[in-house]
């Protein structure tokens, strides 16, 4: 009997129908999977956002109950934070890290899966709790005690369950992504030739490691408040409020750099690409990223500085903040010397890339001027604060990572994306972000105070003009939907490396990627 | 699978445990490390003014030659059924020497009710010189409805207190307690 050619394992393709992507345990599968339910997660909340910003849009409560404007501002700030921002790196990360290293998927497939599908149950819960008698969570993203637990409405016990399966899945992520690098790179791929986007998500998944099981632990406490009557946060029963604060900027700010740092790795593969020269100063970058997390766990209280801390509290907070702009400003050196003297192009991912480094440098100013501890008590809680980590947030990492899907997406889809859509995509979120942003400074400088549905007269212009960028922005986030689907579908064929200056393992593989990758290691120059 | 790839898969799940180990070791450390660490760094320095419990110090020597006035202050949110002042607003005390004031509850609703009052101390840095031999906020106090009651505090100021301090401001905040059992409060207060 001749024998039918065997299925070589090595070979086979994904495996027919949905059910595929329920049990896959390939990285580039689980990639996009994250890619995805981020960018929906990403409209979602902005969606949210478009309606705090019609409420905004005139003085008076025009369009909804404050209430729940308030719920609003609160879904907005978690499902940004924890559903659109951090799962699109850690999607990149998946799909990009085994490529970028050499090795054929992430050390642990099958945990990969599960840190994936866990989530979009855990978005499930909390969104739903809109639905519920009292409302969704009302009290800010920062969700800060007594008003979480006290005075929260009863859906406060399904927030923090979503809350813990999102840290669990990211707990395990970032378990991922650490015992890839560390155990899973080719050989002859050292430490130090690393590219910067394996080396700032090594540092970023040590961070998550070491800071969500504090958001854990402290939610975990909040819990006990309401269900158990424990006192942790309850100054009638021995607990301090303050006590939430100091725990929650314990995980706080690290967080915040866990949403920046993958950025940072990012623009550092796209700079040198368009400029067609090597990245400035590769170790310092490797170091400044180091420095700029193990800063972060010395900062946390320059959130607080208006609850009453002692003067030298203060002092030590103010310096310790400030000290972070030496690592980050030479970041935005190299990248600057990066791009002199280079025989530069301006495709779109490299325009989000400039983009990138003028506006996040702008936010890394206006947060320089927040660490000053005593000017901070008049911008405390104003929409100066909203203007400062949206300009940190939006044009930093949602631009990076819009970087990252435009430069990578000819290798996912084999297709190259309309360029000319893809540049009025840019420009519109371009305008759209500054116009919605910047005299967002203007009307807290002037001491409008953030979270509120309602202002007075004076603050109508500003908040107009602000209302219709922010329309403008999230308008051209359809348009970004449309360009990537458009893609998918087809297009003209891209190259394996087509972008001329690119450097990477994952330009030596054809486009579109075969759906199994270095099961062999490649040869390290 | 090859003999690499099975050691490289050792080492993998090696490496696993150890980082989830490292995240186990951080929820713990929230609870064993950061919220006691918190509390010691309060009590240590005074900070927020949280005074302590019964003090187990005892001085005879008074100083005569310096005058303290010690203010008190009530407040509670608004929306709660009780009347709370202080009685005694203001006194002058000698350093050392052991003095009573009195706070008067009222309980204006037509239920039981059981109230907490948590103290705060102003400037911070006197606090630990403050000691109170007895005081209401050691405890909670139930008020049947309509009862009204007057509660001591016995105190005095050390004789240690810094040269410049010439005033301390102490303040009650009265909490309703629904729900809290007495005995979740006697070890923090």
């Amino acid at each position: 009997m001749t024998a039918i050619p065997h299925d070589d394992h090595a070979h086979h393709g994904p495996a027919k129908g949905l059910w595929r992507w329920v049990v896959t345990t390939n990285h580039k599968d689980i990639g996009a999977m994250y890619l995805w339910l981020s960018f929906a997660m990403f409209l979602l909340g902005g969606a949210f956002a478009m309606v705090i910003r019609a409420e905004l849009f005139q003085p008076g409560f025009s369009l909804v109950a404050p209430e729940f404007f308030n719920q609003m501002t609160t879904m907005h700030g978690l499902i940004m934070v924890f559903g659109a921002v951090m799962p699109a790196f850690v999607g990149l990360a998946n799909y990009m890290i085994p490529l970028m290293i050499g090795a054929p998927d992430m050390a642990l497939p099958r945990l990969n899966n599960l840190s994936f599908w866990i989530l979009p149950f855990a978005f499930l819960i909390l969104v739903s709790t809109l639905f519920m008698e009292g409302g969704g969570p009302n009290f800010g993203w920062t969700f800060y005690a007594p008003l979480s637990t006290t005075y929260g409405p009863p859906s406060t016990v399904f927030f923090i369950l979503s809350m813990h399966i999102m840290g669990a899945s990211s707990i395990m992520g970032a378990i991922n992504i650490i015992v890839t690098i560390w155990n899973m790179r080719a050989p002859g791929m050292t430490w130090m030739k690393m590219p910067l986007f394996v080396w700032t998500w090594l540092i970023t998944a040590f961070l998550l490691i070491m800071v969500m099981p504090v958001l854990a632990g402290l939610i975990t406490m909040m819990l006990l408040d309401i269900t158990a009557q424990t006192s942790f946060f309850n100054a009638a029963g021995g607990g301090s409020p303050l006590l939430f604060q100091h725990l929650f900027w314990f995980f706080g700010h690290p967080e915040v750099y866990i949403m920046i740092l993958p950025a940072f790795g990012i623009i550092s593969a796209i700079i040198p690409a368009f400029a067609r020269k090597p990245l400035f100063g590769y170790a310092s970058m490797v170091y400044a990223t180091a420095a700029i997390a193990i800063l972060s766990f010395f900062v946390w209280a320059h959130h607080m500085f208006t609850v009453g801390m002692p003067f030298a509290a203060q002092l030590f907070f103010m310096i310790s903040t400030m000290i972070i702009a030496v690592p980050t400003g030479v970041k935005v050196f190299n990248w600057v010397a990066t791009m002199i003297g280079g025989s530069m192009t301006f495709e779109v991912p490299m325009l989000f890339a400039i983009a990138f480094v003028v506006l996040f440098t702008i936010g890394g100013f206006s947060g320089l001027m927040l660490a000053i501890a005593p000017v901070d008590y008049q911008y405390h809680d104003t929409y100066f604060v909203v203007a400062h980590f949206h300009y940190v947030l939006v044009p930093g990492a949602v631009f990076s990572i819009m970087a990252g899907v435009y430069y990578w997406l000819p290798k996912w889809t084999g297709n190259m994306f309309h360029e000319g859509l893809a540049k009025v995509h840019f420009w519109m979120s371009f305008v759209g972000v500054n116009v919605a942003f910047f005299p967002q400074h203007f009307v807290g400088l002037a001491g409008m105070p953030r979270r509120i549905p309602d202002y007075p007269l004076q603050f109508a212009n500003f908040n107009m003009i602000s209302s219709m960028g922010a329309f403008l922005f999230g308008l051209s986030q359809l348009l970004f939907m449309f360009i990537v689907i458009k893609c998918v579908m087809g297009g003209k064929k891209a190259e394996a490396k087509p972008w001329e200056g690119a450097e990477g393992l994952e330009w030596d593989l054809p486009s579109p990627l075969p759906y199994h990758t270095f099961e062999t290691p490649p040869e390290i120059k | 699978m090859s003999d690499t790839a099975q050691k490289s898969n050792t080492k993998n799940i090696k490496i696993m445990a150890q980082l989830g180990l490292l995240s186990v070791a951080m929820v713990a450390f929230v609870f064993v490390g950061l919220v006691p660490m918190y509390n010691w760094i309060c009590e240590v320095t005074g900070i927020g003014g949280r005074t302590t419990g019964p003090t187990t110090e005892l001085i005879s020597e008074i100083d005569e030659s310096r005058d303290i006035r010690v203010q008190f202050m009530a407040s509670m949110q608004t929306d709660m059924p009780f009347e709370f002042r202080a009685l005694d607003t203001r006194v002058q005390v000698h350093p050392g020497q052991q003095h009573t004031i009195h706070y008067r509850v009222t309980n204006t609703s037509d239920e039981t009710r059981t109230v907490q009052a948590v103290p705060s101390l102003s400037p911070y840095r006197v606090t630990e010189h403050f000691h109170k031999i007895e005081c209401f906020c050691f405890e909670q106090t139930v008020l049947e409805p309509g009862e009204s009651l007057d509660m001591p505090m016995i105190f005095y100021v050390d004789p240690r207190l810094p040269e410049d301090v010439r005033t301390i401001a102490m303040s009650y905040s009265l909490f309703n307690m629904p729900g809290y059992a007495r005995a979740d409060i006697k070890e923090t207060n």
